[in-house]
């Protein structure tokens, strides 16, 4: 299970459901279902910080399949890591274990992670193209997606296309929703001479001025 | 304890359902009587032949009223019948009309308000003795309204019941045809367009796609209608991919038979293309607004084969700028936003920009406010000269630009500026009212109104443009719409461009709120007999040609 904090940019935690079934008959009572962590030289995540497990979890009686909540963070060192954890079930008096290659679930989670469509400047992937958004950098790719945030779904746009012509008109239009939010937000940044108003600078490209649409790096 | 497996995937379930049956030889002795059989025959002594055909195909317009009556042939007659006619779907893969019973008795008497299509229209025949139905299937051919094809859409206030509403004239030029269809907008829709309704659009996207747009403006608000019965399509809320947070609808356009429509909101720019790849994924919205240095006039400035660049006026920097929508950048490209310096400097000779003596004009430094353009030449043609007048700030001198619209610019123009003194044009100063012609020699000739009067000012180079009255209407008119005929036809009409469109309000006279077809001679002087007076509206608020689909 993979989540990305870049989709949800204001979020700062968030609870992932995971499922989990039974394999049997029902029972008429609640029955206890013990979740554990699981440690190994590719798990980077660290419980109470990246994640955090809040039992009891219960197999409501009556049911075969649930979801148990796990609340995970998006903490600062997402910006530049993805955090891995795994869980598993762990049986006890009213369950055994099933299926041995499905009592475990790996969950990644990240924030500001390069996507894989982007592209470099003057590729072919559309995102990274010169007259587009450019060279991706973590503020850059940040401010993005706040530009492009939908408070209705509360959700915003990650990924872009990747070949660059014949992509579809929206993204066109996203782009325009960049250049607006820019504009508006910070108009240092296209204001001539440069730094009248507000500004928004990029420490990973030697403090340069963001611009898009066209992409000034 | 009963334990049971858990796992973290999904379970899989099976269903096992066991069906019992038994038989038992039925020894019964059954006599079997033939049920009423009904045969429906159309009876042609009660239809309109002309509506429905010998081989029972029916054809009719939009709204028109269908009348039926059918003869029954039973071989046992009941005296218990029901009937039901129904209009559905002409194939299986259309969907039926929303309204598809349209009648319960054995004579049918419906008005046909469906869009223009092919359908079936079935008659249902039930014995409700032995509950069998019986049915006659008959092709149902709605055809287009006459107010459907080309015609003047007239637009109208009508306080008085809450609204305003659409009548077409059905008539290209006022010269043949004519026909006044009052009210087809509430006709469709069943009540009327919102009080204060102010603007009407009618856009031609390429003909091929057989599609056109006609949209109103209304205060904060908008919406499109179907441009062949004026049914209600949209409304501005699903009209952007981001909805402006203010809506103030000032222009909306196309060049006829293009595909980059733009749209002026709160003087900021909106586009979208509407061609047969982007129409095949509805919606196609409306961009984000181009946010720029600008504030712009509402009137954009181009030309088919590469409408989708615009030459736009930023009436706050009193300034050109050009913008690529296909591209999405300002051209030329190289340049920053930077008002009054959005194309390379002045590179004509100095003295064309004197501003008494000369006649040309630096496109980052026009220093007055825009008041009205339109092209002056037809738009198929490259390059196609727009006119565009001006005024200062304090409104009492009036300027007319003739530009040579492109995709670039090398910013030297040495002629195309015009000085219209009030001495000359008088009443230009204050007029808000204009119309150009597109066949004459440029700089040419154009209209504008003044109180009563429609004047035609002859446009000479420097400030030597003088003005005649080429139309007078009685004292106390109030002209409330001109516009020249342009048909928007991809081989336009001998009368393109020859017909001045002038609605007016005489009711203070007496007579009314009329519409005037004006011929307008070869050397762009205004007939003083009209071609057609139409009359009979209500207080007209616009007015706009919609042509004929396909053509």
């Amino acid at each position: 299970m993979a989540y990305t904090f870049a989709k949800y940019p204001h979020r700062t935690f968030d609870t992932l459901w995971i499922p989990v079934s039974v394999l049997g008959s029902p029972s008429n009572t609640d029955r206890e279902i013990v979740v554990q962590t699981q440690n190994g030289s590719n798990i980077n995540a660290i419980e109470g910080v990246h994640y955090k497990l809040i039992p009891p979890y219960k197999m409501p009686a009556k049911q075969v399949t649930t979801n148990v909540p796990v609340v995970i963070y998006r903490t600062g060192d997402l910006d530049s890591l993805t955090a891995t954890f795994v869980l598993n079930v762990k049986a006890n008096n009213d369950f055994e274990l099933g299926i041995t290659t499905k009592t475990a679930i790996k969950v990644k989670t990240g924030y500001l992670q390069k996507p894989a469509t982007w592209g470099e400047l003057g590729g072919s992937y559309w995102a990274g193209y010169t007259t587009n958004f450019g060279t991706w950098t973590k503020t850059k790719y940040k401010m993005i997606l706040d530009a492009l945030y939908d408070p209705t779904g509360d959700t915003t746009i990650t990924e872009f296309p990747y070949i660059r012509q014949a992509a579809p008109a929206v993204y066109a239009q996203y782009l325009q929703i960049v250049k607006n939010y820019i504009r508006t937000k910070y108009p240092g940044n296209v204001s001539s001479p440069l730094g009248v108003g507000a500004t928004l600078l990029d420490p990973d490209q030697n403090n340069a001025y963001i611009q898009v649409g066209p992409a000034n790096y | 304890m009963n334990k049971k497996n858990i796992w973290n995937t999904a379970v899989f379930g099976t269903l096992a359902i066991l069906a019992f049956s038994a038989c038992k030889k039925d020894l019964g002795n059954y006599s079997y009587t033939q049920p009423n059989t009904i045969t429906i025959a159309t009876d042609v002594q009660s239809v309109d032949p002309t509506v429905v055909f010998s081989n029972d195909s029916i054809s009719l317009k939009q709204a028109d009223t269908l009348k039926m009556s059918v003869v029954l042939t039973q071989t046992k007659p009941s005296d218990s019948l029901s009937y039901q006619w129904m209009i559905i779907q002409a194939a299986a893969n259309l969907q039926n009309p929303p309204l598809y019973i349209i009648g319960t008795s054995k004579q049918l008497t419906a008005k046909i308000n469906l869009s223009p299509n092919l359908y079936r229209l079935v008659c249902k025949v039930t014995d409700n003795t032995t509950g069998v139905s019986f049915y006659k299937f008959y092709p149902l051919n709605v055809d287009t309204s006459p107010w459907g094809n080309e015609g003047w859409v007239v637009l109208q206030d009508q306080s008085a019941d809450g609204g305003c509403d659409v009548s077409v004239i059905a008539t290209r030029d006022g010269s043949t045809g004519g026909t006044i269809y009052p009210n087809v907008y509430s006709l469709a829709n069943g009540h009327k367009l919102p009080l204060g309704t102010y603007k009407v659009n009618v856009l031609n996207y390429l003909a091929t796609l057989r599609n056109q747009k006609i949209s109103f403006f209304y205060p904060n608000g908008g919406l499109q209608v179907r441009s062949t019965d004026f049914a209600d399509s949209s409304s501005h809320t699903s009209w952007f991919l981001l909805d402006p947070s203010t809506i103030n609808l000032q222009l909306n356009g196309v060049v006829s038979g293009g595909q980059s429509e733009y749209l002026i909101n709160d003087k900021q720019l909106y586009f979208r293309f509407v061609n047969s790849n982007t129409i095949k994924i509805p919606p196609v919205l409306f961009s984000p607004p181009l946010l720029g240095t600008w504030t712009l006039a509402p009137f954009v400035l181009n030309n088919a084969g590469s409408d989708y660049y615009y030459t736009l006026y930023d009436q706050a920097n009193k300034c050109f700028l050009m913008y690529n929508v296909q591209t999405n950048t300002l051209i030329p490209t190289g340049r920053a936003d930077i008002p009054n310096s959005h194309f390379v400097p002045y590179a004509g000779v100095a003295t064309a920009l004197n501003p008494t003596t000369g006649s040309g004009f630096d496109l980052n430094n026009i220093g007055k406010n825009m008041v009205y353009a339109e092209n002056s030449q037809v738009q198929t043609t490259s390059n196609a000269t727009h006119s565009c007048l001006f005024r200062n700030n304090t409104g009492d001198s009036t300027w007319l630009y003739q530009i040579p619209v492109a995709v670039a610019y090398v910013n030297n123009f040495t002629t195309g500026r015009y000085l219209l003194t009030s001495a000359k044009v008088p009443g230009i100063n204050t007029a808000t009212m204009f119309a150009f012609p597109t066949f004459l020699n440029l700089p040419g000739k154009f209209y504008y109104v003044s109180d009563n009067n429609i004047n035609t000012c002859t446009i000479g180079t420097l400030a030597t443009s003088a003005s005649t009255v080429g139309y007078s209407f009685p004292a106390g008119t109030i002209i409330k719409a001109m516009k020249v005929f342009k048909s928007g036809y991809t081989t336009p009409p001998a009368s393109d461009s020859k017909v001045l469109v002038v609605a007016t309000d005489e009711t203070a006279n007496g007579q009314g709120n009329n519409v005037y077809f004006l011929n307008i001679s070869s050397t762009g002087d205004i007939s003083s007999t009209p071609i057609q007076v139409y009359k009979g509206f209500d207080k007209i608020v616009d007015v706009a040609f919609k042509k004929g689909l396909g053509q």
